[in-house]
């Protein structure tokens, strides 16, 4: 006859189902069962929140416990059945490693090696390790890859997941305010860009399919913007200029435990599953939620300085803790997606940290001031996308192009990819400058861009603000954000007025296909060039603070 | 046994099994079906040939075949309105002014060295190169106030901050030949260069805007440069063609600057002196031959954008909608003299060849014939016209200056092109400046740590001629009288053709009598009998 279970074991196991299925707690013994209902339809009570750790506060986890996730539930009589917080959530061994990180970041002697030592690269296994492994050996896990942002974004509604996995949130306005001090006649830069060679012609029938044409017309453009004010700043010949120069960076961004959700085929019930569920693409062995993602960006022209570039707000300034996101935006549901969605690829190649430079290589001229990017290629890419059949001509004319409905969508991209253009400059040269994403940044940095698709300018100022955001949990809290802000379109020509002093608008694709064979002559008369994107180019590399 | 093959010779496979090679059998007997003419094909009407056919690639076939597409193309053609404009100019836009011509041309694209030098050059472009440079412009260098600082920055860029990682290729070491080295990644010398150059006109000419002479200076980078001219006289009945991208083309805005007036006025007298003769060496040899170029047009609408043919279909209906300025916009693109700007000068950079390195020599006569080249691109696209370019050039010479960045040796050329033809009673000038050290470069395959010497003189004041250092000669030669160094170890057996030149020398620079005393002398005399063979040198026998 078999013995049944004594009554000790089987209450010490009902208890521990009622401990861990209602919401009463074990000591009330007289609890109804109405009141056990009223309990759960009752709306949870906030936690308190946990004040922020810090390494002295973050103590080493007991043995037992120094894994991120423990399951919570009791698999057997002999697990520890009242866990502390640090434990139950698995904050406690997580803050703990984050501040170990740190102190040895801390410690690095160089900045190379602090660099190396944050790099999340993974180099894969050479021929003799998988020649010669066992089956009695460690599983050869694959090595940790990065989700690539490249030189343009792949998905048109990207904008909030960039601002997401940089922490940057944008704000669009006019950027005059910045730039008060710096007035230039705009007579003679509309004299530069219409007497360039064959300007305007360029600008209308040299682009088509030719990225290389359009670079050579704005970096000339930059070179006469650097010639206009060569006769007395003598600081421009200190400046580093660069032209089609890499800019590359690596950060990870933390959040992305919902990637191991798992729901339950009978109760519906959505639980995190550690165990089972294989590491995603980009994560951490320990499967934190913590994505790797680099981008590959490069700059038509750079201008670096060996001073910092002067800062916008002080990081105790409350600018610097806006909020990410509106409280329209849910997070979770409309932004938070697996990063193939937005279609980015996965990087298996080495990570570097290179605002244009490797910091091995004692560069003095740390500072990135000012960059030019091409967005042309996403310009054509989205034509294509948005009007390939209604379009009868090409290149678009700029009516087109200056619609609201064309501009939001568009813009929202330039938008992106200005955001991933600044936060991988920036956080590259943060990272240069000894500041890492354990060791967060002592002081802003800021650095400008302009956007160009040949048509349109862009521009944005950018201050990065904080790195610290690759750890998520309780115990670790950190307001601040990152911030673009952004102008743009502005158009590199306007219409003019012809004789009888109206702009000729509506017939302006008329007038285009009467007299086609003489461009030049044409745009002399219908469109005039804009000196405002020299101007603020100007303004922007000559930039000295408000 | 200690070692083992990991790998067995042969591998078990898919392809050992017995019901693979069955299958594999069975697909080789098999038939391919007969080919059938798809009902597309033989519903467009046209003429099907057998393949077996023992005439199938002959002439006349192939003749009739063009005959009946040249037929077709008229056909299309006959619809084509050539006078509505927006055919024009899509036509034009589409145009490949480079086009296959049926007489080849000598085409010079710096892919190959001139193998006798600066001589060879000078034929080529009908010019006398002289190595000093007029007095008048050695009085009137302008000097820059740059500091030493900044130039180093500017070359330490290049060599040792840019981020570039690019595949080198492999080293290639041609005394230990067998050794296999790693492939490296890092920035090609080309770009290396490029920046540099990049840098040091930036740094040049912002120091001449704040001294204000200079002004007015637009970069262009890597153009396309194609130059044509015509020559019975040297190339027959083939035109010569100059062609290459420099990395920096400046331009002037301004045509009356001083840096583009002439250096010789008096060209009748000069141009009396001979060129060298290279006899038996053509001059033609190292140039290619190819039927795809830029004829005169061509290079005319490469290096303007605006090509005649854009005013012979056009409408004269449509001038009437145009306004005066329009018209006196559209007078001015035809004229002849419609480029305000002016090519002044070029730089470019060059790679060392690791298996057939060109000498200093072969390095300077490229910098000669790409100045040239460019001076006759001016002309191209200055003039619609060859015979109108010669005319002009009498009286309106062409100056050009180009720069050559060699392993940090800059080659400093400036040329008057006085005529295109090598049968004209004048001649062009080249004043050349060879290999001026400017700073020590570290080979591709290693990066730059820290940078030596630089030459600033050579950035200050770029066309200062050099005088010989007589003192650093005379020192070297009168070491060569005590002792040989190490290296010439090999050349033992020659100790006294060593000497002679050594003593030679020295008499040529007059320091014979100051340097070698008396006593010495005959020392050199003892030695020189002592190493005669004479009967009493000996037991000297072959058996």
């Amino acid at each position: 006859m078999r013995s049944c279970p004594s009554t000790a074991l089987l209450s010490n196991r009902l208890a521990r189902r009622l401990y861990l299925n209602s919401a009463a707690t074990c000591s009330n013994s007289n609890i109804t069962v109405e009141s056990s209902i009223e309990a759960k339809t009752d709306k949870p009570t906030p936690k308190p929140k946990r004040p922020n750790a810090t390494p002295e506060t973050a103590y080493k986890p007991p043995y037992y416990a120094n894994k991120s996730h423990i399951p919570t539930k009791g698999h057997h009589w002999t697990h520890e059945e009242f866990h502390n917080e640090g434990i139950r959530d698995g904050s406690g061994a997580r803050l703990h490693d984050y501040f170990e990180m740190r102190k040895l970041v801390e410690r690095a002697p160089t900045i190379q090696d602090k660099i190396d030592l944050v790099n999340p690269y993974e180099r894969p296994w050479s021929r003799f390790e998988k020649t010669w492994h066992r089956t009695t050996h460690p599983p050869l896990s694959s090595p940790r890859k990065a989700w690539c942002l490249g030189e343009l974004p792949l998905s048109y509604t990207c904008l909030d997941f960039y601002k997401y996995i940089t922490k940057t949130r944008i704000v669009e306005k006019k950027l005059d305010g910045f730039y008060k001090s710096l007035n230039f006649p705009t007579e003679h830069l509309e004299s530069i860009m219409g007497e360039g060679p064959h300007f305007l012609n360029n600008i209308f029938y040299g682009l088509v399919g030719a990225d290389e044409k359009v670079q050579d017309i704005f970096t000339s453009l930059f070179d006469r913007a650097l010639d206009t004010a060569a006769h007395n700043q003598k600081r421009l010949s200190e400046f580093r200029v660069s032209y089609n120069v890499p800019s590359e960076a690596f950060w990870i961004r933390s959040g992305f435990n919902f990637l191991y959700d798992e729901e339950d085929i009978v109760t519906g019930k959505v639980e995190k599953n550690y165990r089972y569920l294989s590491k995603f693409t980009g994560d951490d062995r320990r499967k934190l939620g913590e994505l790797a993602f680099c981008l590959r960006d490069k700059h038509w022209v750079q201008v670096r300085t060996s001073a910092p570039s002067p800062i916008l707000f002080p990081l105790d300034d409350t600018e610097a803790t806006q909020p990410l996101f509106d409280d329209s935006v849910d997070v979770e549901k409309d932004v938070l997606f697996q990063p193939m969605v937005y279609n980015l690829p996965v990087d298996a190649d080495p990570l570097w940290q290179c605002p244009g430079y490797f910091v091995e290589s004692g560069e003095t001229k740390k500072h990135v001031q000012f960059a030019i990017k091409s967005i042309l290629p996403l310009r054509k890419r989205f034509e294509d996308y948005y009007c390939k059949y209604s379009a009868p001509e090409y290149p678009l004319p700029l009516q087109i192009l200056l619609k609201p409905e064309f501009r939001g969508d568009f813009v929202d991209l330039v938008k992106a990819q200005a955001i991933a253009s600044l936060f991988g400059t920036l956080c590259a040269e943060a990272h240069t400058n000894g500041f890492t994403q354990y060791n967060d940044v002592d002081r802003p940095f800021v650095s400008q861009l302009m956007l160009t698709d040949g048509y349109c300018c862009y521009f944005a100022i950018a201050q990065l603000n904080t790195l610290a955001f690759n750890i998520q949990c309780e115990g670790f809290d950190n307001p601040r954000t990152n911030v673009v802000y952004f102008e743009g379109p502005i158009p590199m020509v306007m219409e003019g007025e012809n004789e009888g002093g109206k702009s000729r608008g509506d017939n302006w694709s008329e007038s285009r296909a009467n007299l086609p064979f003489l461009p030049l002559l044409l745009r002399q008369e219908d469109l005039k060039p804009n000196p405002l994107p020299l101007l603020r180019m100007l303004q922007m590399i000559l930039w000295k603070g408000q | 046994m200690p070692y083992r093959r990991y790998r067995p010779h042969r591998q078990f496979g898919i392809h050992d099994t017995h019901t693979f090679k069955m299958r594999l059998k069975k697909h080789v007997s098999e038939r391919m079906p007969a080919f059938e003419l798809p009902k597309a094909v033989q519903a467009s009407d046209v003429r099907i040939y057998e393949s077996s056919e023992p005439e199938l690639f002959s002439r006349q076939i192939v003749r009739d075949e063009r005959k009946q597409a040249e037929q077709n193309l008229k056909a299309i053609f006959s619809n084509y309105q050539p006078n509505t404009p927006k055919n024009v100019v899509q036509s034009l836009l589409n145009k490949e002014f480079a086009k296959t011509h049926s007489q080849p041309a000598y085409v010079f694209q710096a892919e190959e060295p001139l193998c006798d030098g600066v001589d060879q050059a000078s034929i080529l472009s009908n010019a006398v190169v002289r190595e000093t440079l007029p007095e008048w412009v050695m009085k009137n260098i302008d000097e820059f106030d740059i500091p030493e600082e900044y130039i180093r920055d500017s070359i330490l860029h290049g060599e040792k901050y840019d981020p570039t990682l690019e595949k080198l290729p492999i080293r290639h070491d041609p005394i230990i030949f067998w050794i296999r080295h790693p492939r490296v990644f890092g920035t090609p010398v080309v770009k290396r260069g490029n920046i540099i150059l990049d840098n040091l006109f930036r740094q040049v000419y912002f120091a001449g805007r704040r001294n204000g002479k200079l002004q007015g200076l637009i970069v262009k980078r890597d153009p396309w440069i194609s130059a044509y001219t015509e020559s019975p006289n040297l190339f027959g009945n083939r035109p010569f063609v100059l062609r290459f991208r420099p990395h920096v083309l400046v331009e002037s805005e301004n045509a009356d600057i001083p840096q583009l007036r002439p250096w010789l006025n008096q060209v009748g007298e000069a141009s009396k002196e001979p060129l060298p003769d290279i006899y038996p060496i053509s001059p033609l040899v190292d140039l290619q031959t190819d039927k795809f170029y830029h004829d005169y047009d061509g290079a005319n609408a490469l290096l303007t954008g605006i090509h005649k043919d854009m005013f012979k279909d056009l409408n004269p209906e449509l001038l009437k909608d145009l306004s005066k300025e329009q018209l006196e916009r559209l007078g001015a693109l035809m004229s002849p003299n419609r480029n305000k700007s002016r090519f002044l000068a070029a730089m470019w950079c060059c790679e060392r060849n690791q298996k057939y390195p060109w000498t200093t020599e072969q390095h300077a006569a490229n910098a000669i014939l790409h100045t040239y080249g460019l001076a006759l691109a001016e002309a191209n696209r200055r003039f619609f016209d060859l015979q109108l370019a010669e005319k002009a050039l009498a009286s309106n010479p062409i100056i050009m200056r180009g720069a050559q960045l060699f392993e940090g040796k800059l080659d400093l050329v400036t040329i008057q092109l006085n005529t295109m033809h090598h049968n004209s009673e004048r001649k062009n000038f080249v004043w050349l400046q060879r290999a001026l050290p400017l700073y020590k470069p570290r080979p591709y395959y290693e990066e730059m740590q820290e940078l030596g010497q630089v030459t600033l003189e050579i950035i200050e004041r770029p066309l200062i001629d050099r005088p010989l250092e007589v003192q650093k000669h005379v020192a070297f030669l009168a070491r060569h009288l005590r002792r040989f160094p190490e290296a010439y170890s090999s050349l033992d057996t020659n100790r006294i053709t060593l000497l002679y030149f050594a003593v030679g020398a020295l008499d040529i620079l007059g320091e014979l009598d100051s340097i070698v005393p008396e006593q010495h002398k005959k020392q050199l005399i003892d030695w020189i009998y002592s190493l005669q063979i004479t009967q009493e040198s000996g037991n000297f026998s072959f058996s």
